[in-house]
């Protein structure tokens, strides 16, 4: 799996180059040579995860350059399973789950896959949606909790912690399962480990469209999200590097100013400075360096995007890394909620970040290891 | 299925799309999604612009060589189809200034295949829309309750 770090160029390897050009690119030789160049070098069954969510819009830019015909017919079968599960996805976020938070009195926006696919791609069914993430305001968790409750949605977390203060201290989001529609992500932080920007006015301006239909994240927003998506790796980061092409080579113009001032307030300039150059030359698009230097220069003084660091074999983090990375995290939210370094408050972030309702049920060796860390 | 009638895509609980010759359709209320190709594509995208059924037969006439009788035959079983599985639903009658135009029949027509619609319900669970039952007195959704 691929590392990333900040301040680094994004590091595509040959292949994932090929797919992004033949998927995303606007030159009909570049993606017709891109193409060739991939298909010769893949075996379909056993495409890697990263590669796998790009194959409906690989499909669709293929046919756009009449070079459907070349493609396995397996990947047109992808492309028609990726729309009728975006439609599917969008047609529940619109028609079911947006109404009824209304209803409730909990302005929501759709944001992550449904947002970049709606804003970022011709056709809603080239850009897989295989999650629904809402973006509402933290002061509206307990309503919303009670409307999705009713629905017949179930947190993951302990229901205990969905009226607790804390949850929205030290965590970004609770996901919600239903026994009949897929599981969906209520957010109330843009970005996992962001700042508690909330009561900056800027953020609103910068982050939703609710005078969209439906009303969802700006594409300043998703170009930000996307940045750090593909700056931090797993296995959506390819998926993210499109996103971000997409939004280079469309004909929409970007507003870089708000996407520069959106990433500073975010703390995003980093990520998204390391992403930028390198999806720019790789689909030979012209950047203002102006821009690139000022987001490295504000990201220099940013704090380190968190991320779960992953080195073994299987993905598994060590108990050293999770302890760094909570240690890090916690440190910026008490320092964004204006909580006090205390162990009681490393304690109460450890619980929700644990899912824990007791200290007693906290992972004992990455407690300790915790503890060690920040002592 | 009146000569005259015209049809409409039966949304917002039906949406579809035509690419690279194939119409993907999606019945969001039952989950089911079809998949339409050669002449079912064409019949699908004429139903869509307001075509009647003369002027779906008269387009896969002039775009596919054949028998006119079973084309015309196939069109309408089609037609019938579609309406059937609640993909199209008529909507009202054709007015001279609405008819389709009808194309020139190309010289180099392929050779027209009876359309079939084909229905998948693999993706039927992921998504259920059902605002009729899931209406409660008190307003929707609600639970639905399990035996």
């Amino acid at each position: 799996m691929r590392r990333q770090t900040e301040t680094s160029p994004l590091s595509i390897a040959p292949i994932e180059r090929d797919l992004l050009v033949a998927a995303v690119g606007k030159d009909a030789a570049a993606v017709d040579q891109a193409w060739e160049r991939w298909r010769a070098a893949t075996e379909l069954d056993t495409l890697s995860a990263a590669q796998f969510p790009l194959l409906p819009r690989l499909y669709a830019n293929l046919a756009r350059f009449d070079l459907a015909d070349t493609a396995d017919g397996r990947i047109k079968g992808i492309y028609r399973r990726a729309w009728v599960r975006t439609q599917q996805q969008l047609a529940l976020a619109e028609r079911l789950i947006l109404p009824m938070l209304t209803r409730a009195g909990v302005p929501a926006v759709l944001m992550g896959d449904a947002a970049v696919a709606l804003d970022l791609y011709p056709h809603p069914g080239e850009r897989a949606v295989e999650r629904l993430d809402f973006l509402i305001e933290a002061a509206a968790l307990t309503a919303a909790s009670k409307a999705l409750a009713a629905a017949g949605w179930q947190p993951t977390i302990a229901p205990a912690f969905l009226a607790s203060p804390a949850l929205r201290r030290w965590c970004s989001q609770t996901i919600w399962q239903h026994q009949r529609h897929p599981a969906i992500t209520v957010n109330w932080r843009p970005l996992p480990s962001a700042p508690a920007v909330g009561a900056d006015p800027r953020l609103d301006a910068l982050t939703l469209q609710r005078a969209a239909a439906p009303p969802r994240t700006s594409r300043a927003a998703q170009l930000v999200l996307a940045g750090v998506q593909a700056a931090q790796g797993g296995t959506s980061w390819l998926m993210a590097a499109a996103d971000l092409g997409m939004a280079l080579c469309g004909a929409a113009p970007i507003a870089w100013t708000e996407v520069g001032e959106l990433a500073a307030l975010l703390q995003a300039s980093g990520p998204l400075a390391s992403v930028l150059p390198s999806l720019a030359q790789l689909f030979d698009l012209p950047l203002e360096t102006a821009l690139v230097t000022q987001l490295h220069e504000i990201g220099a003084h940013e704090l380190s995007y968190e991320r779960f660091p992953v080195t073994a074999e299987d993905g598994t983090p060590s108990i050293r890394e999770r302890a760094s990375f909570h240690i890090q995290r916690w440190r910026r939210l008490a320092a964004a909620n204006g909580v006090p370094l205390t162990m009681s408050s490393s304690l109460e972030y450890l619980r929700v970040a644990s899912g824990a309702t007791h200290n007693s049920q906290l992972p004992g060796k990455l407690l300790g290891a915790v503890r060690r860390g920040w002592s | 299925m009146s000569n005259q009638s015209v049809y409409r895509i039966n949304s917002p609980s039906v949406i579809g799309e035509v690419l690279d010759g194939e119409a993907i359709i999606v019945n969001l209320d039952t989950g089911a999604y079809y998949s339409l190709d050669g002449a079912g594509a064409e019949v699908w995208a004429a139903a869509q612009a307001g075509a009647t059924l003369p002027d779906m037969i008269d387009l896969a006439t002039a775009h596919f060589s054949g028998d006119p009788t079973a084309i015309a035959a196939d069109v309408t079983a089609l037609l019938a189809e579609l309406l059937a599985e609640n993909l199209l639903v008529a909507d009202g009658v054709s007015s001279d200034q609405a008819a389709a135009p009808v194309d020139t029949p190309s010289p180099a027509r392929p050779p027209f295949v009876k359309p079939i619609l084909q229905k998948y319900t693999d993706m039927a669970d992921l998504l259920l829309l059902d605002p009729i039952h899931e209406v409660a007195e008190q307003g929707w959704p609600h639970q639905a309750v399990r035996v």
